[in-house]
């Protein structure tokens, strides 16, 4: 299958701004205590045309950071981000439009629209400004995409304080369609939604799946909703990949004991919490990650080497990678 | 009432003017909470459960005001009661925790003083003696090493933590009643779920009374045993936790409970309610559901009263669903 977008062990840092003591110091000859946060760490994946992959993990985990930069709004230190083939950072592709080809929708849809311009305008902004349509046919064009994701000729003229969250939302959905985007990036896109009309919401981004052949980062901290929609899932702990694999097999038969302890812990209406606690200790600070495995301070099946060697993403079945060496050096076979 | 009711709310009714009227955000709401018990509130944004929670400690503040009803706890009448004297309640018999943990901390105080302060302006008691309280109270909501952490600043700590610390604030004064407003909902599903362990024990262990307000049915589902369904202001349905997550008797309640991502098959579209929650100022006359309620019909254009459907499920809906669902 052709990948719509591929990224090649994809690394981002960040160095925390150095504040006036560390500059008056550094000015005497100090040695620089500026700490690097890795954010995300020897990220490869994959997502094919009307693909869904969701992200998930814990907060401080890297899954915005790296939905930023699989949208192109954030660069990479290193590595590649390639849509459909080409390094998404390449200038010539604002030429063509196809450095349009990944738009992102964000958590809050209320931040994410200008309060002083009328919804016509803001869907519309994005096309004329890279000449898609003209100016004449900017109204036809916005009407056609609000009625696209359920709004109506009404909203047209209206600003975005005159309409609810869920309706907010679908405005931005169809202001990320306007320029006709193969991959969108929704980083918890329906976090901020009531039940209802979250609902409502996923709806809306699995008709436009199935109409348009669009992609999905679907990044949530939300399993169940990450389980709904997603074709494939990667489970993120510390900047790391540590599973990924199709959504069926990775909810029913999770191999990482990190993705384990997450699922245990999701609260349903047809499970009760064990009294135990899934696990162990606190997310460790992402700005001094433990040595080896990531997540071996609270591994329940953690060896001495796991304290010290950095384990890799390693096949488990086909559809199935796990960066766990104790999962993966104990499988029967390779394969199906 | 039964005799070990601890809070009763009677016929209460919220009121917040605009310009446009009163906005009613509690509408005639009759809820009673037994000792010991674990109430959860459900609702979506607007449907006025924080509100309700509020006026259950006296914190409507001004314009809003409490236009009818009454608020009895523990036997005395405390809908009307002066500031003086809620504040012999608040935080010594009545806790409250809310959603954001980091904006109920005083950020340029260290925890230890907050939490000395929460005990010495209910007792009469001896730094040291409330050091060993403190230190046992967050023993008991999971915090290690308590005497390191009682001199840190609330930005030290992490979002869980400090949640911890807001709870263990709560219980200092062995309160009858705590009040949880979204306890949860700021927190990572990890550690939700110690906080959803923690407070499950501690009720268990403590009998304290405690209401839990949540949109989020699974979290309600892990901790309550009663659960208030919450509407645009009015209850819609009350009863066992168990019989109202299984098998829901207003259209509304089944409606929610079809809408969460867990109960669809996988990539197939979700149940979902039509239209948008009602605004407040502005709702229809009749059920407040109806113009979303697939079973509507013109007998809804009366509003339903509560109605018991057992001795301990009640449903505001002129054909309740029969539950089997």
């Amino acid at each position: 299958m052709e990948h719509v977008i591929e990224l090649r062990s994809v690394e981002r840092s960040f160095v925390t701004e150095p504040d006036f003591a560390d500059r008056v110091a550094s000015m005497f000859g100090a040695k620089s205590n500026a700490r690097t946060l890795r954010a995300v760490d020897e990220i490869d994946l994959t997502i094919g045309p009307g693909e869904v992959v969701g992200l998930v993990g814990e907060s401080g985990c890297g899954k915005s950071t790296l939905g930023r930069i699989v949208a192109g709004i954030l660069p990479q230190d290193k590595g590649d981000v390639l849509f459909n083939g080409r390094a998404l950072a390449d200038k010539t592709r604002l030429k063509d439009g196809s450095g349009l080809g990944v738009q992102m929708i964000f958590q809050n849809p209320a931040s994410a629209l200008d309060p002083r311009q009328r919804i016509g305008d803001a869907i519309a902004e994005a096309p004329l400004a890279h000449r898609l349509i003209h100016r004449s046919e900017a109204r036809k064009f916005a009407l056609n995409a609000l009625q696209r994701v359920g709004l109506g000729e009404d909203a047209l003229n209206r600003f975005p304080h005159e309409f609810s969250g869920g309706q907010r939302q679908r405005i931005c959905i169809a202001r990320a369609l306007a320029v006709d985007p193969r991959v969108v990036v929704c980083d918890e896109a329906v976090a901020s939604l009531d039940v209802s009309i979250q609902a409502q919401i996923i709806n809306l981004f699995l008709d436009l799946k199935q109409e348009l052949n669009l992609s999905y980062l679907f990044i949530s901290h939300d399993i169940s909703v990450i389980q709904h929609v997603a074709d494939r899932v990667a489970v993120m702990y510390l900047g790391q990949i540590v599973e990924i694999g199709t959504t069926k097999e990775l909810i029913e038969k999770p191999q990482h004991p990190y993705t384990k302890a997450l699922l245990a812990e999701v609260p349903t209406l047809d499970k009760t919490l064990s009294e135990e606690h899934a696990l162990k200790g606190e997310l460790p600070s992402p700005l001094n990650p433990p040595s080896g495995c990531r997540f071996h301070t609270r591994c329940p099946v953690a060896t001495s080497t796991c304290r010290s060697e950095r384990p890799a993403l390693e096949h488990w079945k086909v559809d199935h990678q796990v960066r766990c060496p104790v999962v993966t050096s104990g499988k029967q076979s390779f394969g199906r | 009432m039964r005799d070990d009711t601890l809070l009763s709310i009677k016929g209460l009714r919220v009121e917040f003017p605009t310009q446009d009227g009163p906005l009613i955000a509690v509408n005639n709401v009759d809820l009673d909470v037994t000792r010991g018990e674990v109430l959860g509130i459900v609702g979506e944004s607007g449907s006025g459960k924080t509100v309700l929670g509020l006026s259950s400690m006296g914190l409507i503040d001004r314009p809003g005001r409490v236009a009818a009803g009454q608020v009895v706890f523990d036997g005395q009448d405390v809908t009307n009661y002066p500031e003086s004297g809620w504040r012999n309640i608040r935080g010594n018999r009545i806790a409250m925790i809310f959603q954001d943990p980091t904006t109920s901390l005083n950020p340029v105080q260290r925890i230890g003083a907050q939490m000395i302060e929460a005990l010495q302006s209910h007792r009469d008691i001896s730094g040291d003696a409330a050091r060993q309280i403190i230190r046992d109270a967050m023993v008991r909501v999971g915090i290690n090493s308590p005497d390191e952490r009682l001199d840190a600043y609330p930005h030290q700590f992490s979002g869980g933590m400090r949640q911890r610390v807001v709870i263990a604030i709560a219980l200092l004064n062995e309160p009858d009643l705590i009040i949880a407003d979204e306890p949860t909902t700021a927190l990572d599903v990890t550690i939700q779920a110690q906080i959803l362990r923690d407070m499950r024990r501690l009720s268990r262990d403590t009998r304290t009374a405690l209401i839990w307000v949540s949109h989020d049915l699974g979290v309600v589902a892990q901790i309550a045993q009663r659960v208030a369904v919450m509407y645009a202001g009015r209850i819609v349905e009350n009863g066992p936790a168990e019989k109202i997550l299984k098998s829901p008797c207003h259209p509304y309640t089944q409606g929610l409970i079809a809408s969460m991502p867990g109960n669809a098959p996988p990539g197939e579209r979700l149940h979902s309610i039509p239209g948008g929650l009602p605004q407040l100022s502005n709702l229809p006359p009749g059920c407040s559901f109806a113009p979303r309620c697939v079973y509507a019909s013109s007998a809804c254009n009366m509003i339903p009263e509560l109605i018991q459907t057992s001795s301990d499920h009640a449903v505001r809906c002129v054909s309740p669903l029969d539950g089997g669902g």
